[in-house]
C-alpha cells in the first residue's frame, strides 16, 4: 500500500482546491443535515405531544381536531368506559374544544392562525396535569376568561405576554399564566375554559375530542371496539401519539420529499466537483504516477491511492457540514402545520444518526467522484505515465 | 485570433474532460436553482392573481369562524360596493385523501359574475338551473378526466356525509388557481346540514367600483360590523392570499437560503476549475506578457473564459429544465398544493445571468493572480 502521507501531502500541497472541494462536499452535507433535521423535528414535536397511554376520540373520518365533533353526551358515554381509567373516582378524561383564532403577528408579518383549546378543570386534573406545566404566574381560574399561554406563543403575538389582555371573539381574554409542554406542539397553543371558550366562538353543542387515559395501552382495542359498535355518536378512537404522528404527515413528507430532491441535485453537483478536482489531481501527477508504478506498486494500488485520498476530501467535507449542521441543534422554527391549519413551533434536533446519515452520503459522493479518475490514473501505462 | 476566441478555445477544448465536468455541475446548479426559484414563484403566483377589484371579508375571529347569511346584505349595502357574493370552502375529500382540490360552495349567479369565470364547455343556465350540479376547473377536470354530465362523489370532513355533484360545466378565468378548482350550489350544501349550521357562510367578496376606493370600502365594512356579535376582517382579495404563504413564510426562507447556497457551491465548482486551468497554463500566460500583452488582457481572458462556461451551464440547466419542471409540477399538484407550476422564461433568464455573472465572479481571484504574476517566474514555472 502507499502510504498515507503520500495522500495528505498531496492534498496539502493543492490545499485551496481541496479546500474549496471538502467545502462544496461540507455544503451538500449541511443542506442534508439540516433536511433530516427539519422533518425529524417535525415529526418528533408532533408525536411528543401524544401519550402511547392516551387515547383520543374523534368523530370518525375527520381529519383533524378542526373538522372533529364529540357531543356532550358521547363524552359522558365514552369517559365512563371501562377501558378508561379512574383518579379519585373520576373517569381520566379530558373533553376539549379546539378552535382557530386569528392573532395578529408581533412582528407584524400579518395575522396568524393560533389553536385555542378549551379545557375542563377535571380533564386537565386527570389527564393534562403530566403534560402540562405552568411555568409563569398560575393557572386560570375555572368559569373565566382567563387564559394560559403555550411557552412558544410568548411575544410572538400581540398581547401574548403574561399579565396582557387579547382582546378576540367580544371578550377580554386575561393571560394568568405560561405554560411549557416538553417541547411539544401543545406549547404553540393557548387554553381556555372550555366553557368559555365555546359560548365565545358559538360551540356550545359539544366537543372537538376527548382524550382519555387508558386503564393500559392494550385496552385501546377495546375501546376502538365501543367506539365502532355505537352508531349514535359515530365516534372512532386513536392512540393519542398515533393521531399527533399522523398529523405530522402532510408537512414532515412535504419537506422530506422537496429537501431530497434537493439533496439529489446538490449530491450530483458536489461529485462532480469531487470528480474535476481528482481528475486535474491525476492530470498533474502523472509523473509520480509513472514513478510510483515503475517502483513495482501495482495498478491496484494506485487506484486505491487515489480513491482514498478523495475518501479523505470527503471526510473532511463531511465533518464540515455535521460541524454546521450541529450549530443549527437549538434552532426552532414556526410555521403552519398542514395537518392543523394553525402555527406551530418546531425544534431542530441534531442527532448521532443525522450525522451516520450524512456522512455516509458524503463518503458515497466522494467516491462516486473520485473513481472515474481513479481509475484513469490506475491505466495510465508506465512509459506514457514517466514522460510526465 | 481575437482574446475571446482563445478564451472559448481554452474553455472548451483544453481539457475536454474538464469542461464537459464543468458544464454539467453548473447545469446541475442551474436546474435546482431553477426549480427552486419556480417553486417560490408558484408560491406566490396565486395572491398575484388576484383581482385588484376584489376584496373579501371573513369573520374576525378566524377564517374557520362563520359568518351569518345576513351579514351579506349588510355588505351589500356599504358605499362603492358594487357586486357581493359569498362561498364555504367545503374541505371534502375525492375518494382519497391524496387527491385535495379546492371545492367552493357558492352562489351560482353572483358568484360567476364576481369571480368572472367563464365556461369552455356546458353552459351558464344550465348549471343555474340545476342546484346539484357543479362546474369544475378545466386544469382539474383534466388531471382526474372529468367529463360534463359526470358525477363527483366527495365525502365531506367540515361538513360530513357523502354528498355527490353532476358536472355542468367546465370553466376557468384570468385567476389561473379557478382552471384547479371545483363550485357548486351553496344552497344545495345548506340544505344538507343540520338546522344548527344552516345559513353561515365562509367569506363574503365583493366588488368595488374603483380598485383605489378599496381601503376605504375595507374600512367601511369592518367598522359596520364592529361590536357586533359577528365583528369582520376584511382585506383585499391579494392580502387574503397573502396571509396564507405568510404562514409557510419559514419555509419560504429556507428555500431562498437554499437558492443562495446552490449559487455558492455553483462558483466553488467554476472557480476551482479555472484555478486549476490556469495553473497548468502558466508558463503559456508567462510568454503570452513575454510577447506583449498586458496584465488586462490576461485578466480579460480569464474573466471570459468563467462567465463562458457559466454560460454555457446555465443554458444547459434551462433547457433541462423545461421538461423536468413540467413533470415535477405534475406531481406536486398531486399532492394539491402549487398547481400550475411550470417552466417560467423570466425565471430562466435570471438562471442564465446569475451563471454568466457567478461564471465571472468565480474567476475573478484567479484572474486578479494570472494577472499579477511576474512574467520572469511565470515562464520558469513548471508543472
Amino acid at each position: 500500500m502507499i502510504p498515507l502521507s503520500y495522500n495528505f501531502r498531496s492534498i496539502f500541497r493543492r490545499r485551496v482546491t481541496a479546500i474549496a472541494t471538502s467545502l462544496g462536499l461540507g455544503l451538500v452535507v449541511f443542506v442534508f443535515a439540516a433536511v433530516l433535521m427539519v422533518a425529524n423535528g417535525v415529526q418528533q414535536t408532533l408525536k411528543s405531544t401524544g401519550s402511547p397511554r392516551n387515547a383520543i376520540l374523534l368523530r370518525k373520518g375527520s381529519t383533524s381536531e378542526l373538522t372533529s365533533f364529540v357531543s356532550r353526551d358521547a363524552a359522558k358515554t365514552f369517559a365512563a368506559q371501562e377501558s378508561v381509567a379512574q383518579a379519585g373516582g373520576k373517569a381520566m378524561a379530558s373533553p376539549e374544544l379546539y378552535v382557530i383564532q386569528q392573532l395578529e403577528r408581533a412582528d407584524k408579518s400579518g395575522p396568524a392562525n393560533v389553536a385555542f383549546r378549551g379545557y375542563t378543570q377535571d380533564g386537565y386534573e386527570t389527564v393534562r396535569k403530566e403534560t402540562i406545566h405552568v411555568i409563569a404566574g398560575r393557572l386560570p381560574t375555572p368559569g373565566t376568561s382567563e387564559l394560559m399561554i403555550g411557552k412558544a406563543t410568548v411575544g410572538r403575538y400581540v398581547g401574548a405576554e403574561l399579565g396582557q389582555t387579547i382582546k378576540k371573539a367580544r371578550r377580554d381574554w386575561n393571560i394568568v399564566g405560561v405554560f411549557e409542554a416538553g417541547g411539544s406542539s401543545s406549547e404553540s397553543e393557548i387554553w381556555a375554559d372550555v366553557e368559555q371558550l365555546a359560548q365565545a366562538m358559538n360551540r356550545t353543542s359539544g366537543y372537538s375530542s376527548m382524550t382519555v387515559r387508558l386503564r393500559d395501552p392494550s385496552d385501546l382495542g377495546q375501546l376502538k371496539t365501543a367506539a365502532d359498535a355505537d352508531p349514535r355518536f359515530n365516534l372512532e378512537a386513536k392512540r393519542e401519539d398515533v393521531y399527533y404522528e399522523e398529523n405530522s404527515g402532510k408537512l414532515a413528507g412535504f419537506v422530506i420529499g422537496l429537501g431530497s430532491v434537493i439533496a439529489i441535485f446538490f449530491a450530483f453537483g458536489a461529485t462532480l466537483g469531487a470528480m474535476i478536482t481528482m481528475y486535474s489531481q491525476v492530470a498533474s501527477r502523472l509523473r509520480e504516477i509513472g514513478t510510483l508504478r515503475a517502483l513495482g506498486f501495482y495498478r491496484r494500488t494506485v487506484l486505491l491511492s487515489f480513491l482514498i485520498e478523495s475518501l479523505i476530501l470527503s471526510v473532511m467535507g463531511a465533518a464540515a457540514g455535521c460541524l454546521f449542521a450541529s450549530m443549527l441543534g437549538h434552532v426552532s422554527f414556526t410555521t403552519l402545520n398542514f395537518g392543523s391549519f394553525t402555527e406551530t413551533k418546531f425544534q431542530l434536533a441534531f442527532s448521532k444518526n443525522v450525522a451516520i446519515g450524512s456522512s455516509i452520503f458524503a463518503v458515497v459522493m466522494g467516491l462516486a467522484g473520485g473513481l472515474l479518475p481513479a481509475i484513469r490514473a490506475a491505466r495510465m501505462p508506465i512509459v506514457e505515465a514517466s514522460k510526465g | 485570433m481575437t482574446l475571446t476566441t482563445l478564451a472559448l478555445r481554452n474553455a472548451l477544448f483544453r481539457n475536454g474532460t474538464r469542461s464537459f465536468l464543468t458544464v454539467l455541475g453548473t447545469m446541475v446548479a442551474a436546474l435546482a436553482f431553477v426549480m427552486l426559484r419556480t417553486i417560490l414563484g408558484a408560491w406566490y403566483a396565486n395572491s398575484e392573481q388576484s383581482s385588484s377589484d376584489r376584496i373579501v371579508t371573513r369573520n374576525a375571529i378566524s377564517l374557520t369562524q362563520p359568518l351569518p347569511l345576513s351579514a351579506v346584505a349588510h355588505v351589500q349595502q356599504i358605499p362603492g360596493v358594487t357586486r357581493v357574493t359569498w362561498s364555504n370552502w367545503f374541505g371534502g375529500i375525492y375518494k382519497d385523501p391524496k387527491n385535495f382540490f379546492a371545492q367552493f360552495a357558492i352562489d351560482p349567479v353572483s358568484g360567476l359574475d364576481v369571480y368572472d369565470i367563464r365556461f369552455v364547455e356546458g353552459s351558464k343556465e344550465e348549471f343555474i338551473s340545476d342546484r346539484n350540479s357543479c362546474l369544475i376547473g378545466t386544469k382539474l377536470a383534466k388531471q382526474y378526466g372529468f367529463k360534463i354530465g359526470d358525477t363527483v362523489p366527495l365525502q365531506g370532513d367540515i361538513y360530513p356525509g357523502d354528498w355527490r355533484f353532476k358536472v355542468a360545466g367546465l370553466v376557468e378565468a384570468d385567476d389561473a388557481s379557478v382552471a384547479g378548482s371545483m363550485w357548486f350550489h351553496w344552497a344545495r350544501l345548506n340544505e344538507g346540514l343540520p338546522d344548527a349550521r344552516k345559513d353561515q357562510i365562509g367569506v363574503i367578496t365583493s366588488k368595488v367600483a374603483h380598485a383605489d376606493d378599496s381601503p376605504r370600502v375595507v374600512k367601511a365594512i369592518d367598522d359596520y360590523f364592529a361590536n357586533s356579535d359577528n365583528e369582520t376582517h376584511t382585506e383585499t382579495e391579494k392580502a387574503f392570499r397573502l396571509s396564507f404563504v405568510s404562514g409557510s413564510a419559514a419555509i419560504l426562507g429556507a428555500l431562498q437560503a437554499v437558492s443562495v447556497v446552490i449559487l455558492v457551491i455553483m462558483a466553488l465548482i467554476l472557480g476551482n476549475t479555472l484555478a486549476m486551468g490556469l495553473r497548468e497554463r502558466t508558463a503559456e500566460m508567462g510568454a503570452m506578457r513575454a510577447i506583449g500583452f498586458l496584465p488586462k488582457h490576461i485578466a480579460w481572458l480569464t474573466l471570459s473564459e468563467g462567465a463562458l462556461l457559466g454560460f454555457l451551464g446555465g443554458i444547459a440547466g434551462i433547457i433541462a429544465a423545461n421538461p423536468l419542471l413540467n413533470a415535477f409540477g405534475k406531481v406536486v399538484e398531486g399532492f394539491g398544493f402549487l398547481v400550475g407550476l411550470r417552466f417560467r422564461w423570466d425565471t430562466g433568464l435570471l438562471t442564465v445571468s446569475a451563471t454568466f455573472a457567478i461564471g465571472a465572479l468565480a474567476s475573478a481571484i484567479p484572474a486578479w493572480s494570472a494577472s499579477k504574476m511576474e512574467v520572469v517566474a511565470a515562464l520558469r514555472r513548471q508543472e
